[in-house]
């Protein structure tokens, strides 16, 4: 990593020195374990800000969103995708960005170590080649760094930016797609799973056993509105949650109104959500919102051959029509 | 204050004989710790720093019903108060952060000119026995903001950890109650005295806000200040902190309604949403982020002490452990009271 972080201020002293950038977006160390903070660099002495490791999970294309300054951001694969996502809607000039591809081993999953160590108050952690360290209570413990991946990262198609300006190299990085062949027992994806026989090969649930599943995940939601408001995507300056008249979403937190909030935010990134995993870390409350988001994204990939942030020059469906869209559900009544 | 010495074995009895007429609400580890309610002693988890949710979810729920609504009733039962769902409780275990809280709380919801019926009736059903800390996380920063981790502001007893035993104080005549029928052995000087002394050692162990001393007239001196442009760029104007602050309050009123019948329920609400201060004309006094940041900041650290004499934050360090997108208040009190020092040069004068 600290190869990575070498080039990482370099780059940004470089962009900043050079004028090409009035900002560089990264990551610095941030005032709790397991989590940095985005770091906004504004002059090319404040680079030594400038950090990365395996607790940078936040998806940095949130901050760019309607930006009109000049803008490097230091971006891993999902980063780069939300920002292909971004420019694809027009939310984002792409002459004033610079994407800096840092190439991502996967982001650590906060609750994973949580869970491990057995209480939410994780003092201090860091990682040792392979493997991650965190005091909690009191205790030292100790894990491999694959064991307390995020789900998402498990799954990422594309770690490395494909889509970038700059790409830092740091040779051999570590190859995340075998892990997507194991199975993750911390992985709920037995919710998103329509099919008889999941992917994974783990028992699926019956549809009111999944309902009941995720009725209980939306009863834990406080309408805090986290998930929304780090989301890249989710960028509406009026949510349809938020609306009062009328009253989409009843705005009390309950099972009802929030699994309605949930279903929502699914349908409306169908086909835009990057997996990258922001929404799960930034709840509060511990609410898995991502097996929806996998399921839709699963459908828009085989009904439409269409993911995410994959092709720049792909039009999103919901923009587009082709001969070719399926129309079953209409004719076959 | 008469001070005494518990056995925790036997804890189970005492909770046994509340439990007889009141119900025992305490924290229980299901991954994270929250207060749940608790049938007996075995269900309680008192090895533990603070609850995930702040306890005043207990006071001030996140969704309440105020009133419920039926059109197609007789006339003089169209409109009828929401059931109260109150029982005399004992909330058994809370850190002296929380009960603080909700000292501060009260100032709102039991003031002078208001007096809130549904805040009020569960207050007065609910005895605080409090659990001195014995440790502190890193987030902690009571001794800051007036409290400490063993602070009985709130508290109807006071129990501090001593190895095998409780040492209880009895701080108020409910907390006399409570004990009626327990025999309290009185304390020995030693054991007050180590009991003390450890307290005193964690305080001073918490390193205090730098310059939250200096934040005294906030509002005159740094409203217009640029610093919250660069205090507010990395928030992201959800509402985790305010959701999980045991002393954020504010609320939104709304009918929920299904032809002639519904309810009025009262939900949470936060500074930090776009809309809060959204008028019916369209107009939007706090339409930027930091503008809503400025009054997250101002209303706990420079109105509400105007108004009540006290900084409406207990230190307990959810909002940083919570935030996305890693914000630290005790980052941006630094930075504002820098900022107070440079616009009036010798410093804010303390309020």
């Amino acid at each position: 990593m600290n190869l990575l972080v070498t080039q990482i201020r370099e780059t940004a002293r470089r962009l900043l020195e050079e004028g090409r950038v009035e900002l560089v977006l990264g990551f610095e160390a941030g005032p709790v374990a397991l989590r940095n903070a985005p770091c906004f660099v504004r002059r090319a002495d404040e680079a030594g800000r400038l950090t990365w490791d395996r607790f940078c999970g936040l998806n940095l294309a949130v901050f760019l969103n309607g930006e009109t300054r000049r803008v490097a951001v230091m971006a891993k694969g999902c980063d780069s995708r939300a920002i292909l996502g971004l420019l694809k809607e027009r939310r984002i000039v792409r002459d004033r960005l610079v994407i800096v591809g840092v190439p991502c081993e996967g982001m650590v999953d906060r609750a994973k170590v949580e869970r491990l160590v057995g209480t939410t108050e994780i003092e201090a952690a860091h990682i040792e080649g392979e493997k991650i360290i965190a005091v909690g209570g009191g205790k030292t413990f100790e894990a491999p760094v694959e064991e307390v991946l995020r789900a998402a990262c498990r799954e990422c198609s594309a770690p490395t930016p494909v889509h970038y300006d700059l790409l830092l190299d740091v040779g051999q990085v570590a190859d995340l797609s075998r892990l997507s062949d194991l199975s993750d027992p911390s992985d709920l994806s037995d919710l998103s799973d329509l099919s008889s026989q999941s992917q994974l090969g783990k028992p699926t649930l019956s549809p009111p056993a999944r309902w009941r599943r995720f009725e209980a995940e939306a009863a834990k939601c406080i309408r805090c509105y986290a998930c929304r408001n780090v989301c890249p995507l989710c960028y509406c300056r009026e949510c349809c949650a938020d609306q009062s008249d009328p009253r989409w979403i009843g705005a009390s937190p309950n099972p009802s109104n929030n699994a309605m909030y949930l279903l929502m935010r699914a349908l409306h990134l169908a086909g835009r959500c990057v997996d990258c995993g922001a929404c799960v870390e930034a709840c509060p409350v511990g609410v898995n919102v991502r097996d929806l988001f996998k399921r839709l994204e699963r459908e828009v990939r085989e009904r439409f051959g269409y993911v995410a942030g994959a092709d720049p020059n792909q039009k999103p469906p919901l923009a587009s029509f082709s001969m070719a869209d399926p129309e079953d559900y209409i004719t076959d009544v | 204050m008469r001070r005494g010495i518990f056995p925790k074995d036997r804890l189970g009895e005492l909770i046994r004989r509340w439990a007889a007429d009141r119900q025992i609400v305490a924290p229980v580890r299901q991954g994270a710790v929250e207060f749940e309610t608790v049938e007996s002693v075995a269900g309680i988890c008192l090895d533990y720093r603070n609850t995930r949710l702040p306890a005043k979810r207990l006071f001030f729920p996140p969704s309440e019903a105020l009133l419920r609504f039926d059109f197609k009733a007789a006339p003089e039962r169209q409109v009828a108060e929401a059931p109260s769902d109150t029982h005399p409780t004992v909330l058994f275990g809370v850190r002296p952060c929380e009960a603080r809280s909700l000292t501060l709380l009260d100032c709102v919801f039991l003031g002078n000119d208001y007096r809130d019926p549904y805040y009020a009736r569960r207050r007065e059903a609910t005895a605080l026995v409090v659990l001195a800390c014995s440790t502190t996380a890193p987030t902690c920063f009571c001794t800051s903001v007036g409290g400490s981790p063993t602070d009985r502001a709130g508290a109807d007893l006071l129990l501090t950890d001593v190895g095998d035993v409780f040492l209880v104080e009895v701080v108020s005549d409910r907390g006399e109650a409570l004990l009626a029928g327990f025999s309290l052995p009185g304390a020995d000087i030693e054991t007050i005295e180590r009991a003390e002394r450890a307290g005193a050692q964690l305080a001073a162990s918490m390193p205090l806000v730098v310059g939250l001393d200096r934040i005294g007239s906030l509002d005159v001196h740094v409203f217009d200040d640029p610093c919250w442009q660069t205090i507010a760029e990395r928030c992201l104007a959800c509402a985790a902190c305010s959701f999980l602050c045991p002393t954020c309050h504010c609320f939104d009123i709304q009918d929920e309604v299904i032809a002639q019948q519904g309810r009025r329920v009262r939900n949470y609400d936060a500074c930090m949403f776009a809309q809060f201060t959204l008028h019916a004309s369209g107009h939007n006094p706090r339409t930027y982020k930091s503008q809503r940041v400025r009054q997250r900041l101002l209303h706990k650290f420079a109105y509400f002490p105007d108004n009540f004499g006290a900084v409406a934050c207990v230190g307990c360090g959810r909002c940083i452990r919570a935030c996305p997108a890693g914000n630290d208040i005790r980052q941006w009190l630094s930075a504002l009271a820098a900022a107070c020092r440079d616009q009036s040069g010798a410093g804010c004068q303390p309020a």
